[in-house]
């Protein structure tokens, strides 16, 4: 049976099939008995410890295991036992047994009154009332069956105090009651045939009403006062513990019980007291609890439980309602104040259970919420390099490159020069400039301008002059780009155009400063012994145009450069980057178109790495 | 050997984490003493029998009112299964 909740409640809480929970049910007992043979001892914490015990006599098992419950598990177990005790419900009680009884008086017998109807006129009640042990009344002596039934509630009301967590709970019905008309006693048993024992009995209760009536009244009047004091507590002070002021009002409370139920039972020869009035829970303290925890249904069927000494259902004096933290509603169930209950650990480890199983559920939640969160940023992240790098051509022509519009109006100006390979005019000046520039060059010797270049200059107002082209991406790259030299059209012009050396490559046009190639943005220029070269940049220093050279030589092995100074007279000195040396313009263009693919290659490579990175 | 121990071997060989061994071990002693305190006695196949032996209440003093007082208390027992036994005798 235990083995079948266990399995089906783990299968339930750790979604595992019944096979796997069974399996891990048996596992664990076979583990403490391998704990036991391997260890003599096996603890299992909240049950307690398996010891082995060695028996002497017995050959064959020498071995036995003794259990030693913990201490919690003991006092879990007493609990149990005295439970049962209040739970205990004896036999009916007969007319028939009650007449055998009241001839043979017997001590400590347990019986169970019910539906007890009596004639008095006086006291027109009818109770239920349920008692675990009363003693029986004595038919022969009165006196002796009121003492003893003093004394069976005295009894009760010192077990109270000795363990008071644990309250007894009475259901009384009252459906006709006077407040004045209420014995202070529990009901005695009368039964309809004795008529023996009905006349003492009435005259107890007539005797006692008439003695009690005043003290009753005064007694009532105390209670409200305490009801109308407590009441004026905050709410938050039923919730608390009981503090050390309280704690004196309540003995003081008691003193004078004591003192009150003194008076009381000398009547009777018997010394008895009535417990002490703790505390009156206000009807609207018990709504908004009710409100707090839910219990919405009992607001409005909620009847505070009478006043001990006022209620119809008897004395007061240890039948439970002296307690005021027990409250009666309308459905006959209690409203036990919490405050005197006891926690149950069974149901708060169930609690931390689910606590646990719902914790992991938010936390999966939270993990998957995350991870999808991260997925989504990676796959935007992706998408975005991706089309990064789908667009690189174009970005690279929108933002590397120099404007086009900038580049046709040079052409337009170029075209416009004087010196064009249209015009079949050989300059001769021009050439000799470039020759004595090359051979400054060669002597480390500043050139310097002639007097036809100022009078070229003055004759030719059309200057072409680049910008220089934005370092941005320089920056990005980490190649600075070569400044545009400004161009003269006298001190730097083309070679001398020779009619039949002129060749007409396609994309390539001719200006003062040689063939000009738009698209890989060099300038092929014709040296002295006929051959072409690459004039690929042209720099402010010496020390860029060789970084510029043993750049490009590393990107093409083999290629070698030169760096050629020019002196531009306003403009500056300039020094070009020139590589190689081509029979013809073909093969100097492919070769520029080489360095230019091949450099291209290597700035998206370098951008790809950036936006990974990044 | 403890409960830790147990744990351990539990989610070694089932493989699964410690955390659950552990609440799996409680829910299995939860229950038994639930099932211990409501009915009295729990026997556990190839384990043993947990019982609950009632006492006879002894006579205390209360000694603020220096007057007897009867005290109630059980006990709890455990009788050992015979593969229980046989298991710790076996070599």
């Amino acid at each position: 049976m235990i083995k079948e909740e266990i399995v089906e409640k783990i299968s339930k809480y750790f979604k595992l099939t019944n096979y796997e929970a069974e399996k891990i049910y048996d596992d664990i007992f076979s583990g403490i008995i391998q704990g036991v043979k391997e260890d003599n001892i096996a603890d299992v914490t909240n049950l307690g410890e398996f010891i082995i015990k060695y028996n002497s006599g017995d050959t064959s098992q020498k071995k036995t295991v003794e259990f030693l419950p913990t201490l919690s598990l003991e006092e879990e177990v007493n609990q149990r036992s005295f439970e049962e005790q209040r739970t205990f419900q004896p036999a009916p009680f007969t007319s028939q047994q009650s007449e055998s009884n009241l001839n043979v008086p017997k001590a400590e017998e347990k019986a169970e009154f019910s539906s007890i109807e009596s004639k008095n006129d006086d006291l027109k009640t009818v109770e239920t009332f349920t008692e675990k042990t009363i003693e029986t009344v004595s038919s022969g002596t009165e006196s002796h069956s009121v003492e003893d039934e003093i004394k069976k509630k005295r009894e009760e009301i010192l077990s109270k105090i000795t363990n008071p967590k644990h309250e007894y709970i009475h259901e009384v019905h009252v459906t006709e009651q006077k407040i004045t008309e209420v014995p202070l006693f529990a009901p005695f048993v009368i039964p309809q045939e004795s008529s023996s024992i009905k006349e003492p009995v009435k005259e107890v209760f007539e005797s006692t009403k008439e003695n009690l009536t005043e003290s009753i009244q005064s007694n009532i009047t105390n209670t409200e006062k305490e009801v109308e004091e407590i009441k004026e507590k905050s709410f938050s002070d039923f919730f608390s513990e009981v503090k050390q002021e309280a704690k004196q009002e309540v003995k003081q409370d008691l003193k004078q019980e004591m003192k009150l139920g003194e008076k009381f039972a000398g009547d009777f020869g018997n010394k008895t007291f009535i417990p002490p009035i703790e505390n009156v829970i206000p009807p609207t303290a018990v709504e908004l609890h009710n409100q707090i925890t839910g219990d919405q249904n009992k607001n409005i069927n909620y009847q505070p439980t009478p006043m001990p000494l006022a209620g119809g259902n008897g004395n007061g004096n240890g039948n439970g309602n002296g307690d005021l933290s027990e409250h009666r509603l309308s459905d006959n169930s209690y409203y036990i104040w919490y405050k005197d209950s006891e926690p149950n650990t069974a149901d708060t480890q169930t609690m931390s259970y689910e606590y646990e199983l719902l914790y992991q559920a938010t936390k999966e939640a939270e993990y998957k919420s995350k991870l999808r969160i991260y997925v989504t940023t990676f796959i935007m992240f992706f998408s975005v390099v991706l089309l990064l790098l789908i667009f690189s051509p174009v970005i690279y022509k929108y933002f590397f490159s120099p404007k086009e519009s900038d580049q046709n109006t040079e052409e337009v100006q170029e075209e416009t020069g004087v010196n064009t390979p249209e015009d079949n005019t050989p300059s001769t000046d021009n050439q000799a400039s470039v020759n004595k520039l090359e051979d400054n060059k060669q002597n480390n010797t500043p050139p310097t301008t002639t007097t036809t270049e100022s009078q070229n200059n003055n004759s030719q107002p059309i200057q072409q002059e680049q910008p220089k082209q934005e370092p941005s991406k320089q920056e990005v790259t980490k190649q600075e780009q070569p400044k545009q030299e400004p161009v003269q059209q006298k001190t730097e012009t083309a070679p001398p155009p020779q009619q039949n050396n002129s060749p007409k490559v396609t994309g390539v046009t001719k200006n003062a400063m040689g063939w000009m190639d738009d698209v890989n943005k060099v300038i092929y220029v014709q040296l002295e012994n006929g051959k072409f070269t690459i004039q690929e940049s042209a720099w402010d220093s010496d020390s860029k145009a060789n970084k510029r050279i043993s750049a490009v030589g590393a990107i093409i092995p083999g290629l070698k450069g030169n760096v050629v100074m020019v002196d531009l007279g306003t403009k500056g000195t300039w020094y070009r980057a020139r590589f190689g040396e081509f029979s013809t313009i073909e093969e100097a263009k492919t070769k520029a178109e080489e360095l230019r693919t091949k450099e291209r290659i290597r700035l998206q490579a370098l951008l790809l790495s950036v936006f990974l990175y990044a | 050997m403890n409960t830790i121990d147990l744990i351990n071997n539990l989610s070694v060989k089932h493989d699964i984490t410690s955390g659950r061994a552990e609440m799996i071990v409680s829910i299995i002693v939860e229950r038994l003493v639930e099932k211990l305190k409501k009915e009295g006695e729990v026997r556990i196949m190839n384990f043993g029998t947990f019982r609950v032996l009632q006492k006879q209440p002894d006579s205390g003093s209360f000694l603020k009112l220096s007057e007897p007082v009867q005290l109630a208390r059980n006990l709890l027992g455990f009788v050992p299964d015979k593969v229980f036994i046989e298991t710790i005798n076996s070599q």
